[in-house]
């Protein structure tokens, strides 16, 4: 093994990380969903197109709908059944966005692999990516950046680091924790594979040193494998793909660009798992682990979901509320996004549902900024978030973008550091919305 | 003290000297219209034209790039002045007033959950798309409120209302608006329809006591065929519209307001009249009485004031004229 001195990126919190809840229970399988709400945008980039129509029977793993373009992304049936309607439905940002409703019929309700690449490492490398680009693989630590474009740099920007991100460092997430422990093969696997596709000789995998079974694990599978198995410091946001490349190699991903820029490619455990089934199985993206947790719920766990099923399915499973409802949140604590309707779909980039008490909720009212700097100490992109508030309560959004506003990847350390309670997340993001806009404004006339 | 004298004495002419022939030598040309201009402009520099203040529109204006009616802010009276100065003549435009399709208060649209955070619509959007239950409904945290520059938009119960004599039509608040419920309308348009959902009728029922249901009572009701039900909300064509007000009286849900102001009513001036009945055939309400062998008359309780009758009489016996 390489010695590896580990560097480290700027700010970052502690937040207590409640992972005891969920981090030894094994991965269960949901039961099949009576209908489910597959939304045909899960991914960043264009949202794929319908290929069914209201009536059609699909069997489980068939594309309902096809990737629009480059950055977009397959979707495929969950179920075998047939299509109710594609009709808007809510998703997890509140919005309603189309969503291909299938109603479950028949009894052949698991994937059954139609083919086996055990040959797969023997073919060129190109010729992976269009099985992955097939199976809509997309990044499945919440932001679901599909695969097939981060395996697929310009030639002009070698790939020289490979990352797998086993981190995790939200609180209370525990998925990954979970399949790193249950399919440590497959997920190595998985790493060749892309190793095979970006021509990597040596890969690090980076778990944060609270899963220390997972690292355990992890070191004594990937024996005489070349691959790292790095114990990191607890840190969050140390899983951000950026933060992640700059704890480990120690470079920073340029303003404005991408980890390929500094030759590296940061993969998450679960897409690498996700990867493998697709390379070796030529199974699609249908299903994903999630945690259910939080000190709202009867029965945490860690489960194994087909996409597209309502999150309320899935808390009826789970025993559905122990006290008085606070929060809803789907994902992390930290990054999730707070749900009002409990009826939205999982989908590919749901990685937990955290269910929060009314008595660990509060409600803050923000003060002016006292200017103590210590969003300042904490944030990870070296930004300077105060100003950045400041800048967008007076709308002077061209400042805030004077001062790197778009660089800033809303991993929320500002806010929880804050003692004024200022909502610098918020702001931020607003911030971004209006400079997005007028620059589309500026560039239509 | 004499020498200091002649010594400051010959600086300060030599200086002016050189500040006389500078004046002369470096002098920017400034076309003398565009002061004019300037002064006829009222000055808020809102950028409702375009441009980057009312300097940079003059500037426009002088190299013809920009119309002479650009600014939407001075209204007529300026661009009159605009034209005066550059000899020109203008078409006369009609005045447009924003308005807030949504009547939906705290008390009478639901809330979908509490939210907490800036109040700015923009933001609020980007939580969970805003928490009024209504996805089309005013928002009520003043976006528009911060971009006008004529302080024409008040905030209450959650709720934007634009005032209309200090609305100069700009449009500033309409592009602000992150849920597309401010339209700019004629300043004369009598009905208007307060809601923008197009939700089901069930829905809107669920979340709202005065948004358009979509029933189309105003379009079976409406003798003009002025209003339509085009997915599930009323729309008014302001051409056909003669602001009878039959359909403010049917909509169930109080959606449909009138801004008719002071009501008007037919009247038929006996010696005028010829008896010839063709506004009694026109009348939509059957207000108008009489026969061919007297002159006509009204019945002030049915009529609406559309209108159509002074249209059609030959003779201009009928007027309309102002009740109170």
């Amino acid at each position: 093994m390489k010695n590896l001195i580990l560097h480290h990126f700027p700010g970052g919190i502690h937040p207590r990380d409640e992972k005891a809840l969920t981090a030894h229970l094994p991965i269960e399988y949901a039961p099949i969903p009576s209908r489910v709400f597959i939304p045909i945008s899960q991914h960043i980039g264009a949202p794929a197109e319908p290929l069914v129509k209201p009536g059609d029977s699909v069997t489980i793993g068939d594309k309902i709908a096809g990737a629009r373009g480059f950055v977009s992304a397959n979707i495929h049936a969950s179920v075998t059944g047939v299509v109710r309607a594609i009709r808007p439905y809510p998703n997890a940002s509140g919005r309603k966005t189309p969503a291909i409703e299938i109603e479950t019929k028949g009894e052949n309700q698991t994937f059954t692999p139609k083919i086996e690449r055990k040959d797969a490492l023997d073919l060129p490398p190109q010729a992976l990516i269009p099985f992955i680009r097939e199976a809509g693989i997309v990044g499945m630590g919440g932001a679901t950046f599909p695969t097939h474009v981060k395996l697929s740099p310009p030639e002009d920007k070698p790939i020289h680091t490979l990352i797998i991100n086993g981190v995790e460092c939200e609180p209370f997430l525990t998925a990954d924790h979970r399949l790193m422990l249950e399919f440590t093969s497959e997920i190595l696997k998985g790493v060749q594979y892309l190793k095979h596709i970006l021509g990597c000789d040596f890969t690090y995998f980076a778990i944060e040193v609270n899963k220390r079974d997972a690292i355990a694990l992890m070191r004594r599978a990937s024996r005489g494998q070349k691959v790292s198995v790095i114990s990191l410091p607890m840190r969050y946001p140390q899983g951000a793909e950026k933060q992640l490349i700059q704890t480990i190699i120690g470079r920073q991903v340029p303003s404005g660009g991408l980890p390929m820029d500094v030759g590296a490619v940061v993969q998450n455990a679960g897409t690498t798992f996700a990867l493998y089934e697709a390379i070796r199985w030529g199974k699609p993206l249908i299903e994903r682990v999630t945690t259910v947790t939080g000190k709202g719920i009867a029965t945490p766990k860690n489960i194994r979901v087909r996409v597209g099923t309502p999150v309320k399915d899935i808390l009826d499973l789970c025993g559905g509320w122990r006290e008085d409802p606070g929060k809803l949140i789907l994902g992390g604590p930290m990054m999730g996004m707070n749900q009002f309707d409990d009826s939205v779909p999982i989908t590919k980039g749901t990685s937990g549902i955290l269910l929060l008490p009314a008595e660990e909720v509060g409600a803050y009212h923000p003060h002016t900024c006292i200017r103590c700097g210590r969003c300042v100490t904490v944030c990870p992109m070296g930004l300077l978030p105060n100003y950045l508030g400041v800048f967008s309560e007076h709308r002077r959004f061209t400042d805030a973008e004077r001062h790197h506003l778009l660089d800033c990847i809303e991993c929320g350390s500002c806010t929880f550091t804050c003692p004024a309670k200022r909502p610098l997340v918020q702001l931020i993001r607003y911030a971004k919305g209006e400079v997005l806009r007028r620059r589309k404004k500026a560039a239509a006339k | 003290m004499i020498p200091e004298l002649f010594s400051l004495a010959g600086i300060g002419l030599l200086s002016s000297l050189g500040l006389g022939i500078a004046s002369k030598r470096l002098a920017v040309e400034v076309d003398p219209r565009l002061e004019k201009i300037l002064e006829a402009l009222p000055g808020a520099n809102c950028g409702a034209c375009g441009y980057a203040g009312c300097n940079a529109f003059a500037k426009a204006v002088l190299e013809e790039t920009a119309p002479l009616n650009g600014c939407v802010a001075g209204g007529e009276e300026t661009t009159n002045k605009v034209a005066a100065v550059l000899g020109k003549s203008v078409e006369k435009g009609e005045r447009a007033i924003a308005v807030v399709a949504c009547s939906g208060t705290r008390t009478q649209a639901r809330l979908r959950f509490l939210y907490q955070g800036i109040d700015d619509c923009r933001a609020a959007v980007n939580v969970g798309g805003g928490d009024k239950a209504c996805p089309y409904g005013c928002l009520g945290l003043g976006s528009c409120q911060k971009v006008c520059p004529f302080g024409a938009i008040t905030i209450e119960d959650n709720l934007a209302s634009i005032d209309p004599e200090k609305c100069v039509g700009c449009g500033l608040c309409v592009d602000e608006c992150p849920r597309d419920v401010i339209h700019l309308v004629p300043a004369d348009a009598a009905v208007q329809v307060l809601c923008s959902s197009h939700e089901t009728g069930r829905n809107v029922r669920s979340f709202c006591h005065v948004g358009c249901i979509g029933c189309g009572a105003c379009e079976r009701v409406c003798p003009f065929n002025a209003v339509t039900v085009s997915d599930n909300l009323a729309e008014i064509n302001l051409e056909k519209c003669v602001a009878c007000g039959l359909c403010i009286e049917v909509c169930p849900q109080n959606t449909i307001q009138d801004f008719i102001g002071v009501p008007q009513k037919a009247f038929i001036d006996s010696a005028a009249c010829v008896s010839c009945g063709r506004c009694k055939t026109v009348c939509p309400f059957n207000a108008i009485t009489g026969d061919k062998q007297s002159p006509y008359t009204v019945l002030a309780d049915k009529c609406r004031g559309c209108g159509l009758c002074v249209r059609q009489c030959k003779v201009d016996a009928v007027t309309l004229r102002e009740v109170f």
